[in-house]
């Protein structure tokens, strides 16, 4: 008998379980947390927890963040930036005040991503509740930009600010692309004397920019 | 290489640890503290109790018809493309994982934080293979530097002092032996890089596969597991079989329970949601994902309804922070992967019981891990329902050699007890020899035993009975 009959032969046997028999519904799922936020609510919580996280909050609501961005980019002084496809990113990086600035193509090497001292990526969703950015790689190419550069920086429409995690996980696109990442602050770690320090293996700074 | 102290000898390794007191003092800051950041984290969490009810409920269904969703899981993993691979024991997981190590060709083997690994001692058997495996949580990572197996299933190197790993590194990795801990980090983050950039397969646990959907979750706070599952080509997952959730859905409330539990956050900074590898070649992320499911002794678990309940846990660490044994002696002197109240209920029942009857034993039974478990695991009960085993069970226990006297103690007891004359004369001679001769007495078994961890104390002038006597006259 192969492992796999033998495993779920033991497992059948010790529930009393024959093969193939009935399974009810799992227990209904409630809703957690609260909905009622209005758009506004939304964005002010989501910025209390993300700074409360470590996370830093822009308004680029005007300008498509191009402030914002602007003054980040002066501020870090990247030599080498990787960014996504993102159409957001794509227009940002066009404009004339950035596009002489040392920016990596979406299909970067991993080794080039490896050495870029910051990335800019567009996130998906963001979740209010827990200061959360939600990125779907089904629909942009940023696993590796938001990840291996020392600063993050991440535009987020602001109607795709959802109320609790529960939502998130009802609205994430189906069928569910081969990735999708919760990120809620900076990298960190406490593992040597339980002293906080960020920047361990991903980002050490996350900006958002709200657009 | 890395070694357990011998779970058999827990009273020993206990007294060893209780004799270390730089480590009693670096646990004692640590236990206190995480169980503060809990409780702020669960002041802000008004429905914990109903939360902690819908989870348990969710794992019992689950745990209840495991097999339909293990086949559910494996059918849509397949169907999006990853290799799914069953193990029944710890030789089968560590065969399948040696394999795809051998296949996906030179490089080192990255692992990011996996208590399942190190049940089944996954890095010994690289090492005996010539393989390089390299751990890459922080955490993980000082404990492999330093030749030792994790020490808390969520703070690996939570007894080593930060001069301790300045010291280590400064040895292992070249920094300077007065290092603070953000230069020692930075340290690692370049080390560990280079690791990455050159494996072939990266291993991973997860802390929940979805049975809807094929899907692993695996939530953390450095991006090592991130790094693992995406820049590697071949991932590879070691899950075990109880940790199958029904619904994507069902996360929601998980996720609300587990970082909260572990380390008094909210949410952890990250989770990754994965679905089978990448499906387009200019996609990111790996080219193959494996799947292990391993049994290991869980599937016997799950014919008793008491011990059922101990594959509900989701290796929050909550119980671990707040026993009162725990908190002195630490997670090595337990001898196992799993340490704490929740270790003394699960090794037992993974390894022969025989060579772990002493756990079950090392708890006070205050109720204090069952209070604070996110999935209601009745811990005391599932350490008595042991003890009892230990007790009666027919396989010749180290433990159970005290077995006749005990009885023969209890048996003598019952008949004194009975007869109110005769336990007033033995009380009476009690208190008699305890006045002149105690302190000789306690020195002499079977009081000099029951001594080692207690003071034995003074019998009163008076017994309760006299007293009652004289309240009643009053």
């Amino acid at each position: 008998m192969n492992a796999r009959d033998s495993i779920l032969g033991a497992v059948r046997q010790h529930l009393g379980r024959t093969t193939g028999a009935a399974v009810p519904a799992p227990p209904p799922v409630p809703l957690l947390g609260s909905l009622d936020l209005d758009a506004g609510a939304r964005l002010k919580q989501f910025g209390e927890r993300l700074t409360a996280v470590g996370g830093h909050l822009h308004l680029g609501l005007d300008d498509g963040g191009l402030d914002a961005v602007q003054q980040l980019l002066a501020r870090y002084a990247p030599k080498s930036i990787a960014r996504s496809d993102a159409p957001t990113v794509s227009l940002l990086r066009l404009h004339p005040s950035l596009r002489t600035l040392g920016w990596l193509e979406p299909d970067a090497t991993r080794d080039e991503l490896f050495s870029a001292d910051l990335g800019v990526t567009a996130a998906q969703w963001a979740i209010a509740e827990t200061g959360t950015l939600v990125l779907d790689m089904a629909q942009e190419r940023h696993r590796l930009a938001s990840l291996l550069p020392p600063v993050h920086i991440a535009l987020l429409p602001h109607a795709r600010i959802l109320a609790n995690l529960g939502e998130a996980l009802k609205t994430i696109g189906r069928p569910l692309p081969p990735t999708i990442t919760f990120v809620t602050g900076p990298s960190r770690t406490a593992d040597i004397e339980l002293q906080l320090v960020v920047g361990v293996h991903g980002p050490r700074e996350l900006h958002v920019v709200v657009v | 290489m890395a070694e357990h102290l011998p779970m058999e000898q827990f009273p020993a390794n206990a007294r060893a640890a209780l004799n270390d007191g730089p480590q009693r003092q670096a646990l004692r800051a640590a236990t206190n503290l995480f169980d503060e950041r809990r409780a702020t984290a669960l002041a802000t969490a008004p429905d914990w109790q109903s939360w902690r009810e819908t989870a348990r409920a969710v794992k019992d269904h689950t745990l209840l018809h495991l097999d339909h969703y293990l086949e559910q899981f494996e059918r849509n993993a397949i169907a999006r493309g990853a290799h799914v691979h069953w193990a029944t024991d710890a030789a089968d997981a560590v065969r399948i994982l040696l394999d795809l190590a051998r296949a996906a060709g030179k490089g080192p083997v990255v692992k990011s934080k996996s208590m399942t690994t190190e049940e089944v001692r996954l890095n010994e058997a690289f090492e005996h293979a010539g393989i390089e495996a390299v751990e890459t949580d922080l955490g993980e990572w000082i404990q492999q530097l330093a030749g030792e197996v994790p020490f808390h299933i969520v703070v690996p190197a939570i007894h080593k002092s930060r001069g301790q790993i300045a010291k280590l590194f400064a040895e292992k990795v070249g920094t300077a032996p007065d290092a603070d801990a953000k230069t020692l980090t930075a340290a690692a983050r370049e080390k560990l890089r280079v690791k990455f950039a050159q494996a072939g397969l990266g291993i991973s646990g997860a802390n929940f596969a979805i049975a809807e959907t094929g899907s692993l979750l695996i939530l953390e706070n450095e991006g090592n597991v991130r790094l693992t599952t995406s820049v590697v080509r071949v991932h590879a997952a070691l899950v075990g079989i109880e940790k199958m959730l029904p619904r994507v859905a069902d996360l929601d409330v998980f996720l609300r329970l587990l970082p909260r539990s572990g380390t008094g956050q909210a949410l952890t900074t990250y989770q990754s949601l994965l679905t089978g590898p990448k499906t387009a070649s200019g996609d990111e992320g790996p080219d193959e994902l494996h799947v292990v499911l391993l049994d290991n002794g869980r599937s016997r678990m799950l014919a008793q309804e008491i011990t059922r309940q101990s594959l509900a846990c989701i290796r929050c660490g909550a119980c671990l922070n707040v026993c009162p044994v725990y908190q002195q002696v630490g997670g090595h002197a337990y001898g196992s992967v799993y340490p704490g109240p929740i270790g003394a209920v699960v090794t037992p029942q993974l390894v022969p019981l025989a060579r772990a009857a002493q756990l079950p034993f090392a708890s006070t039974l205050c109720g204090a891990c069952r209070d604070v478990c996110p999935v209601k695991i009745d811990i005391p009960a599932l350490l008595l329902h042991l003890r009892q085993q230990v007790r009666e069970g027919s396989v010749a226990v180290p433990a159970a050699q005290g077995r006749f006297f005990e009885r023969l103690t209890m048996r003598l007891a019952a008949f004194v007890m009975q007869r109110p004359r005769l336990y007033r004369f033995a009380t009476a001679l009690a208190r008699l020899l305890d006045r002149f001769a105690g302190p000789l007495l306690h020195r002499l078994p079977p009081l000099s035993k029951w001594r080692q961890g207690r003071t034995v104390p003074r019998l009163g002038k008076r017994d309760f009975h006299t007293l009652w006597r004289e309240r009643g006259r009053k």
